[in-house]
């Protein structure tokens, strides 16, 4: 077993400091895409859609929403 | 809320310091019980019994008793010489069945070094307790060795009376030995008792014995036998806080992500004498003569602590002050009303820490190290604590390592935010703890760092489920008629639409087509630009622009 002296200080992977930050831009960029998404959904037809389309905003929305919404979490204390 | 105060200095240091527990061992130790015990040894067993060394003489013995406080704290300073022929190796404490039980702490040193202590039984004196104390080196014949021991005894002091008003002071009474209770004759032995002020109804003499002040010294008594006992009493005020933490919960919740929180919930209970009739707050707030009330206390967080927090069951208490200080983050609550003998109050506190103060790692493996239970306030005692430390999710492979001996409790499961299969989390409980049982344990585990983009997955996977679930919505058709009508408008919008798109898409290769001129116009390189592949492009898309409108 190791001892605490061979050992480093550990720190986040990601600084505390610039959850907010973070949170902003992941979020900004999540829901812009997550609005396009519903846009997209409520304004095409079934003869128009197209599914790779549908699936490739999502896939993006979703992705950023997430770990925007971890970032918020953390940044508002709530660590997880 | 805890309002930030002046920046004030000063203020109480805790040295943490060595500990050796008392306890025995208990039937509950279990294979996955792993407790470390730091210059301890327990190798109490109910068959042995050790003898007592007619060899050993205290030459000089001499014995701080503070009463100052609530707490007894005893000083022994013992010279101890083998009359004997033989090498001694170890020696013996010995204490009344009372003591032992009110017994928190106990430490032997001898220059500089802790020793091991070990409780041990002796057959001719069943009413006492003894422990065991192993010298660092054996004391060869007609050799002194210098032992200073430390003792703190909780709850020894009694109020008396038990009962007072609001307005009287408050008297509390030792009882104890004149001489110092000790296995082996003594040369000389000297007491000296140190009290909160020179207030003293009576206490009890036995020559020589001297007053001053705020001090009894009693002796030095010359050749006093093994086991000499004379009862001493000590009848005085005593106003400091009488205040016991009748149970603290710690909870120590470790986050990867850079955080550390920690939540006390503590019970107060005032044991000084008990309050007798009414309690009038008019009198309380015009004459300043409640002396043994207690109205705010200062508790002591680590000095990185922040976003600290007070409250109970109803909300925040707004009365409290913070002071930043450079070692120290200072606290000072005033619970919701003055505190009065047999009340009590119930409160929480917590406040965060950034991992790096505390956790250390080296690949997967991590070692949490913590003090197992903080300062709440100067000379508190604690009944019962609890430490819970919640770790994150996936973690495997704890060992938990104590500077003294606690209980440890079975593991449980945490759930809270963005969990699956739940948090695991040690606890440990130890019964009656001082001041000087601020100490660090160790905590070891594995925790591989991928898990923890578990958390932001989970969000991710669930937010694609929710657009899923939308992009299947949209394709129920749930109509039981066809509406012609409709799907031919629907027909002609989508057709409008993928003409305006190709309209769009031809127009733009329009724009390049001439921007492709004007460039062959000036470099006249025919060969070039028609092999530039921007012709066919042209072509299919004026294909299927017609292919659409027919």
């Amino acid at each position: 077993m190791i001892g605490v002296e061979s050992m480093s200080r550990y720190v986040s992977p990601v600084n505390p400091a610039i959850y907010p930050h973070l949170t902003l831009v992941l979020m900004s960029i999540g829901v812009f895409f997550t609005a396009w998404f519903f846009v997209y959904e409520v304004t095409s037809t079934k003869l128009t859609r197209d599914f790779f389309k549908e699936c490739l905003i999502a896939l993006v929305a979703s992705v950023f929403m997430g770990f925007g919404i971890l970032f918020l979490l953390l940044w508002v204390g709530i660590y997880v | 809320m805890v309002s930030d105060g002046g920046w004030l200095r000063g203020g109480t240091g805790i040295t943490p310091q060595r500990v050796c527990d008392i306890r025995p061992p208990t039937p509950k130790m279990e294979g996955h019980l792993k407790v470390l015990l730091l210059g301890l040894l327990v190798v109490a067993s109910s068959a042995t019994y050790d003898s007592i060394n007619k060899d050993l003489i205290n030459k000089k013995f001499d014995r701080k008793l503070d009463i100052s406080s609530q707490l007894v704290k005893i000083t022994n300073k013992i010279t101890l010489e083998n009359g004997g022929s033989g090498a001694v190796k170890s020696f013996l404490l010995a204490f009344t069945k009372v003591e032992k039980d009110n017994l928190s702490y106990l430490n032997a040193q001898s220059g500089g070094t802790v020793l091991k202590l070990a409780e041990t039984r002796v057959q001719e004196h069943r009413d006492l307790a003894f422990f065991k104390v192993e010298l660092k080196d054996a004391l060869q014949s007609g050799k002194t060795v210098n032992v200073e021991v430390e003792i703190i005894l909780t709850q020894i002091l009694e109020p008396y009376p038990a009962i007072i008003q609001q307005g009287e002071k408050q008297l509390v009474r030792y009882s104890g030995n004149h001489y110092i209770l000790t296995p082996y004759s003594s040369n000389t032995q000297t007491t000296t008792v140190t009290l909160p002020s020179p207030n003293i109804e009576s206490y009890s003499r036995l020559k020589p014995t001297t007053h001053t002040d705020t001090s009894i010294t009693y002796g030095p008594y010359e050749g006093v036998a093994g086991f000499s006992e004379d009862s001493m009493n000590v009848h005085f005020e005593n106003n400091a806080p009488f205040l016991t933490v009748s149970r603290l919960e710690r909870v120590i919740e470790v986050s990867h992500w850079g955080n550390i929180a920690i939540e006390e919930t503590i019970d107060v209970l005032h044991t000084g004498a008990k309050l007798k009739g009414p309690f009038s707050r008019y009198d309380y707030q015009r004459e300043h003569n409640s002396y043994s009330s207690i109205k705010s206390f200062k508790t002591i967080m680590p000095a990185s602590a922040k976003d600290v927090y007070y409250r109970d069951e109803i909300g925040n208490i707004s009365t409290s002050h913070m002071r930043v200080q450079d070692d120290a983050v200072e606290l000072d609550l005033r619970p919701r009303f003055p505190l009065f003998g047999g009340w009590k109050t119930h409160y929480k506190i917590g406040y965060n820490v950034p991992s790096y103060e505390y956790l250390y790692s080296s690949g997967d493996e991590y070692i949490l190290k913590m003090r197992i239970l903080d300062h709440v306030f100067d000379d508190f005692t604690v009944d019962e604590l609890v430490l819970k430390i919640i770790l994150p999710e996936g973690v495997r492979n704890i060992i938990l390592e104590t500077p003294y001996l606690v209980e440890r409790l079975p593991d449980a499961k945490h759930f809270t935010y963005l969990d699956t299969v739940g948090r695991p989390v040690v606890s440990v409980t130890k019964k009656n703890l001082v001041e000087s049982h601020i100490q660090d344990f160790t905590l070891h585990y594995q925790f591989p760092s991928i898990l923890m983009l578990q958390e932001p997955l989970l969000v991710v996977i669930a937010f694609f489920i929710l657009f899923i679930t939308v992009i299947f919505y949209v394709r129920l058709d749930l109509t039981l008629s066809k509406d012609d009508a409709t799907e031919a408008k629907m027909r002609v919008s989508s057709y409008c639409e993928q003409v305006h798109t190709h309209h769009d898409k031809r127009a733009r290769l329009y724009e390049k087509l001439e921007e492709e001129l004007q460039k062959l116009k000036t470099s006249k390189d025919v060969a070039q630009s028609q092999t530039a592949g921007f012709r066919p492009a042209f072509r299919a898309a004026n294909r299927t622009l017609i292919s659409c409108i027919l």
